[in-house]
């Protein structure tokens, strides 16, 4: 193994067949060793590429899982303010309360006048 | 919005309206996202019951983040960035509660209990990779999946596994190395 022969093992280790270019190509063109060092790594590389990406199904019931667990509604807000999730337990709470208050209020009016 | 309009419509137009808090929209998108980021999942848990925990998650936290999404990447890629953080993020708890010091070179993998029941163009060289792959140590195992299944950059890798770039490189070329003579026998032909 001359010095090409070690570059090319140290571009291939450190990243990948990418890196075989001139005058490492012009080498490895040349050089059994090089050639089937570089072809070996290429293969792996393209065989993972080619791995399917929904390799493995979700598990049965995974989806009705999934939006169960959804949670609030989030409140969008397109215009760069920071969004909120508003809980619709909260808010109809806020204004129950506010609608109880006005109330107590007014019948308190009311017997003052009286 | 009835399942039947929200299947008519394109991802893009399902994007938008999750955006807007429209749930049958982004129940759309889990029906058609759910495997992609269960295997992606699966890559980097290696367990299947976690996987689902972690594909589980992700989901969740896209579907709370989704006013949020500006749209300037592909859904399925920004998907995969929280599938990968949600992953790291179960990965942090269970080695808090782990007694022994992480040791995951020497970990027994469960890929056995794992099915990939889809095959790539080639059908006898597919299961053969994708189970050398579930054998890698998980911090290389990710890093490789990452870079060689999903194209990763470096920097990327680095930022959200919270390691160096150097660090990333190292271990890419490590699970490179070890797929190289797992899989040697398959590139010559079973000789």
């Amino acid at each position: 193994m001359n010095v090409m022969c070690s570059t090319v093992r140290v571009a291939l280790q450190t990243v990948g067949d990418s890196a075989i270019t001139a005058p490492l190509a012009g080498h490895v063109e040349s050089c059994d060793s090089c050639r089937e060092a570089v072809g070996l790594v290429a293969s792996v590389r393209a065989d993972l590429r080619r791995l399917p990406i929904d390799e493995f199904p979700a598990p049965s019931g995974f989806y009705r899982s999934v939006m169960s667990s959804l949670g609030p509604v989030a409140v969008p807000d397109l215009e760069g303010r920071h969004s909120k999730t508003v809980p619709i337990a909260v808010a109809t709470a806020a204004v129950a309360t506010a609608a109880a208050s006005t109330a107590v209020i007014l019948h308190l009016r009311r017997t003052r006048v009286a | 919005m009835h399942r039947e309009a929200v299947e008519r419509l394109e991802p893009h137009d399902l994007v938008d309206k999750a955006r807007h808090g429209d749930r049958d929209a982004f129940g759309e998108l889990v029906r058609i996202h759910q495997d992609e980021v269960y295997t992606l999942a699966v890559r980097l848990t290696r367990d299947p019951d976690l996987a689902s925990d972690v594909a589980q998650d992700a989901f969740v936290r896209a579907w709370r983040a989704m006013p949020k999404f500006r749209g300037d990447a592909k859904f399925s890629t920004w998907m995969h960035r929280i599938t990968v953080n949600t992953a790291w993020t179960h990965r942090t708890k269970r080695n808090k509660v782990r007694l022994d010091p992480l040791d995951d070179m020497h970990r027994e993998p469960v890929s056995t209990s794992i099915d990939p029941i889809r095959a790539g163009e080639s059908a006898s060289a597919a299961p053969v990779i994708s189970k050398a792959l579930l054998d890698l140590s998980e911090s290389v195992r990710a890093v490789v999946v990452l870079k060689d299944v999903y194209d990763w950059g470096h920097n990327e890798i680095a930022e959200h596994l919270d390691i160096s770039v150097t660090a990333a490189k190292v271990r890419l070329h490590r699970g490179r190395k070890e797929l190289r003579v797992r899989l040697a026998p398959l590139v010559d032909g079973g000789e």
